[in-house]
């Protein structure tokens, strides 16, 4: 890095050189400029006060009008008027500052050069003091990132670092990139590999003589060096690596291509060829297509490029043989979903807080910095294991302040530079429900007041836990989580206090959210986070908690839009003269429930012949409310295959709770049965509204009353339609023929079938003499007269 | 030897016997049929008979022995029992065929 940038800097140097020299004589310039500059403002200004005349003059002008609507007339310049050419040829001379800003800049490029020039200088020198350091410790501190300084370069260095759980990691990548360097290149080095770690992963080798998982993900929390562990075992595998940055690249075409560059094409210029290895760094940014792209490139069978080459298609069907090594922050992400199936996942841990700061502490050894072990822990602990945030942090301090970090220092910083730092929905309700495993003994959970639990949480713990929801913002969902779990946490609360409380709280929120969104009043949103420090007092617990994702809101809302429709549907349907009086509440509150005792009365499973005159009753009340409600049954297929018939629209579903006995309903028998009835009901009210609007134009004097009540319980069952709603429909259809069918109404005595006007009907009144067949013998008897009888 | 008196009479009229398979019921309140009628009867190229709700078809045959309505008059001082021929009966309606039952819409009236 160092042997390159003395080369680069003399070149600038010397350029800066000549522009000094240019510098020195455009001072001189200057002076003469200024002189110029103030001999031609006044011939100017007085040029400027003969050129406006308040009369047309007789040379060309131009018109203008002031304000006051008072008429100039401004004269033509003339084009030797050389003092009102703008000065072109001096450049920006002429600017509001003194000096231009090209000049600024130059003074400013030529200091900055001084120091580099210095610093190179020193650094070199340097170098050859402590060459035989292992690490290159320069005491000018802006050259470079710590973080790129620090960085492991070799595998060596990766060995000999932060944990052996990453170790592990770096042997299982490591022989998946030793087994494509083997293929590739034939190399001793896999071999040899392959001895030094034994893995526990079973390397199945595919057709291609491919591992089985041919892409290796590596996932972990920002800042644990995925990136860096990457790059350091793909070129310790021998491999030229190619870091592709899948958040820059998010048109699938893009993309494409440069899969295909980087996996196909080799280093020509270079002498000694190493094959490529692709690095997809951040993946969970690319968009989906291109992640499908991706897997279907890596799912590819040769078997398929080898059809597809004698279909002459080669560019777009070619086998992956490199290494394929994505790393992304958050493994989760919906698009990485087939990525996930085919990949060799590799979970980057959490690096152990202590091992950090121990290296940490090394690192500012190294550098001669004044520090303890404490301050390092605290450090750590502040950015969250965060070793790029950690080292940021400490390269600041220094380079600003003195060669010492102190702990006051860092508790100072409220927020440390933290890249891609979001938490799960999941990590923050373990946060805020769980014990933390390092905090177990700060507290107590067995007080019998929830309340006073609070003292025992530190103040630093609950700034942090406000500072964490307050991060993720969309308290929503947080705290539907919590509402739907807190009640199956173990908690420790024998007077229900916890639980009343934990409701006040959500209920302020409730109040608070309704009065942001409907008021637009936002300054309720910083209360917001104190509800998950409520619940952290009161809820909080030492076993591990189960979340899942909240649901019921989403299904209380689907449901409450079903019911809904449910209603609206059915109070669009009802009679309008009953309509009037309902709307929705009143339906949902006082007439349902009791409605749907009326639709499901207690019938026997028999025959319809054989029910008693109360059950007969009750169908017939059933279906009148059926038809005036104009509630119908549709056959519906169950989940378990059965046929049913449900109530349309299904207003049942609304009045009963979920869990109380709805499943005390009608048998499907039954419910076919009353199916049947409504539906001749049905067709015989249809009818009937008909006949009535036949007879508004034809007056006939008929008989209305009606018929006796058969006594024979087959003919019951026709249901004859009651009395009282047909005369109903009669009043409220029209006014004449209510006039013209009142004094009918009234007079209700039956009237012998043969006095009204038997003649023109005859037919239908009831005949008294009836005929009875007699089918196969007859009744005639033959008996014999004795003629004594005659006498 | 008892000799019957026979006698024509003097404004006998032609009856026909109405012959049907089955018999006629009537409700039970009614003590007595008379005046009610019975049924409809219309020829056409046969007879057709509707009584009550049923119709008849028939036809008419001769019958073959005539039969003759007599009334008897019974013997008083003067005179013995004597018969008087009311009417000859020479031909009959027979409804033999099974009746077809007549429906209309019951629900039109109400």
């Amino acid at each position: 890095m160092f042997e390159t940038t003395p080369n680069g800097s003399s070149i600038q140097i010397i350029d800066c050189k000549k522009r000094l020299f240019d510098e020195d004589d455009s001072i001189d310039k200057e002076k003469d400029n200024v002189e110029n500059q103030r001999r031609n403002s006044i011939k100017k200004q007085k040029i400027i006060a003969s050129r406006y005349h308040r009369q047309i003059p007789n040379r060309p002008f131009v018109v203008l009008t002031s304000h006051q609507n008072q008429r100039y007339y401004l004269l033509e310049r003339e084009e030797d008027d050389d003092c009102f050419k703008l000065s072109l040829n001096d450049g920006n001379k002429r600017s509001l500052l003194k000096v231009s800003v090209e000049d600024m800049i130059e003074t400013n490029v030529r200091q900055e050069l001084e120091e580099l020039t210095k610093s190179i200088d020193k650094s070199t020198a340097d170098a050859e003091n402590e060459d035989d350091s292992t690490l290159p410790i320069v005491d000018q501190y802006t050259d470079e990132l710590w973080v790129e300084k620090f960085a492991p370069r070799a595998f060596c260095d990766l060995l000999s670092d932060i944990n052996g759980l990453i170790f592990g990691n770096i042997a299982r990548h490591e022989q998946i990139a030793s087994n494509e360097a083997h293929k590739d290149r034939t190399h001793s080095i896999a071999t040899v590999n392959k001895k030094v770690y034994p893995s526990d992963i079973q390397f199945e080798l595919d057709a291609c003589k491919r591992p089985l998982q041919k892409v290796a993900l590596l996932c972990g929390s920002p800042g644990a060096g995925k990136t860096t562990l990457a790059h350091v075992v793909a070129r310790h595998a021998g491999y030229n690596v190619i870091e592709m940055n899948a958040s820059d690249d998010r048109s699938v075409e893009l993309f494409r291509t440069r899969l295909e560059t980087a996996t196909q094409m080799r280093e020509v210029l270079s002498k000694d060829y190493k094959p490529n290895c692709l690095l997809i760094d951040e993946i969970d940014g690319a968009p989906a297509p291109s992640i499908q792209l991706l897997v279907d490139l890596i799912s590819r069978m040769p078997a398929d490029s080898q059809q597809a080459s004698s279909k002459t298609k080669k560019n777009n069907s070619f086998v992956l043989l490199r290494p394929v090594i994505c790393i992304c922050n958050d493994l989760y992400v919906p698009a990485l979903k087939p990525l996930r199936q085919i990949a060799l996942i590799l979970n980057f841990p959490r690096i152990e807080p202590n091992v950090l700061a121990k290296r940490l502490l090394t690192i500012s050894e190294q550098l001669n910095i004044q520090t303890d072990m404490i301050t390092m822990n605290s450090l750590c602990a502040k950015a969250t294991c965060d070793i790029r945030s950690c080292l940021h942090f400490m390269q600041f301090v220094v380079t600003h302040r003195n060669r010492a970090i102190t702990k006051k220092m860092i508790e100072s910083t409220v927020v440390l530079g933290v890249k891609d730092a979001q938490k799960s929905l999941f990590e923050i309700w373990t946060e805020i429900l769980q014990v933390p495993q390092s905090k177990k003994t700060q507290l107590t959970l067995q007080l019998d007041d929830p309340l006073k639990r609070s003292g025992k949480v530190t103040l630093a713990r609950r700034l942090e836990l406000i500072d964490l929801v307050s991060s993720i913002g969309s308290y929503d969902r947080i705290y539907d989580g919590l509402f739907e779990h807190y009640l199956t946490l173990h908690f420790h609360d024998p007077k229900l206090t916890s639980i009343d409380y934990a409701n006040q709280w959500l209920l302020f929120y409730d109040v608070m959210n309704k009065e942001m969104y409907t008021q637009q009043n936002y300054s309720f949103l910083r209360y917001a986070p104190y509800v998950a420090l409520v619940f952290n007092l009161l809820f909080v617990t030492h076993r591990p908690i189960q979340m899942r994702y909240p649901q019921k809101q989403l299904d209380m809302q689907n449901k409450l839009r079903t019911n809904t429709a449910a209603i609206e549907t059915m109070l669009n349907d009802i009679v309008p003269n009953i309509r009037q009086y309902l709307n929705k509440d009143i339906l949902v509150l006082d007439i349902l429930p009791y409605m749907l005792e009326i639709l499901q009365p207690r019938l026997r499973q028999t025959n319809i012949a054989l029910f008693t005159n109360k059950e007969l009753r009750d169908i017939q009340t059933l279906i009148d409310v059926m038809v005036t409600f104009s509630l119908s049954y549709i056959q519906q297929r169950t989940a378990t295959g059965e046929n049913a018939l449900v109530l349309e629209p299904p207003i049942d579903a609304v009045a009963y709770f979920s869990g109380s006995n709805d499943k005390r309903g009608l048998s499907f028998g039954t419910r076919q049965m009353i199916f049947k009835e409504l539906l001749k009901e049905r067709v015989k009210r249809n009818i009937r509204l008909k006949s009535d609007k036949q007879e508004m134009f034809v007056p006939v004097n008929r008989q209305v009353t009606p018929t006796p009540k058969p006594k024979h319980p087959s003919e019951l069952i026709k249901l004859q339609p009651k009395a009282i709603p047909q005369n109903e429909t009669i009043v409220a259809r029209d006014f004449f023929a209510k006039f013209k069918l009142g004094p009918k109404n009234s007079q209700m005595t039956p009237k012998l079938p043969d006095q009204i006007d038997s003649a023109s009907k005859p037919i239908e009144r009831q005949a008294l003499i009836s005929f009875a067949y007699n089918e196969g013998f007859s009744d005639a008897v033959r008996c014999r007269i004795k003629i004594q009888d005659l006498l | 030897m008892v000799q019957i008196l026979i006698e024509q009479a003097e404004n006998s009229t032609e009856l026909i016997l109405i012959e049907l398979q089955g018999a006629l019921d009537y409700a039970a309140e009614k003590q007595s049929l008379s005046g009610e009628r019975v049924g409809f009867l219309f020829f056409t190229q046969n007879a057709i008979c509707v009584i009550g709700q049923h119709v008849l078809d028939g036809k008419m045959v001769e019958l073959d022995k005539p039969l003759l309505v007599m009334r008897k008059r019974q013997a008083d001082g003067t005179n013995n029992t004597s018969y008087q021929v009311e009417c000859v009966i020479k031909r009959k309606l027979l409804f033999h065929k099974r009746s077809k039952s007549i429906v209309h819409y019951s629900s039109k009236k109400m």
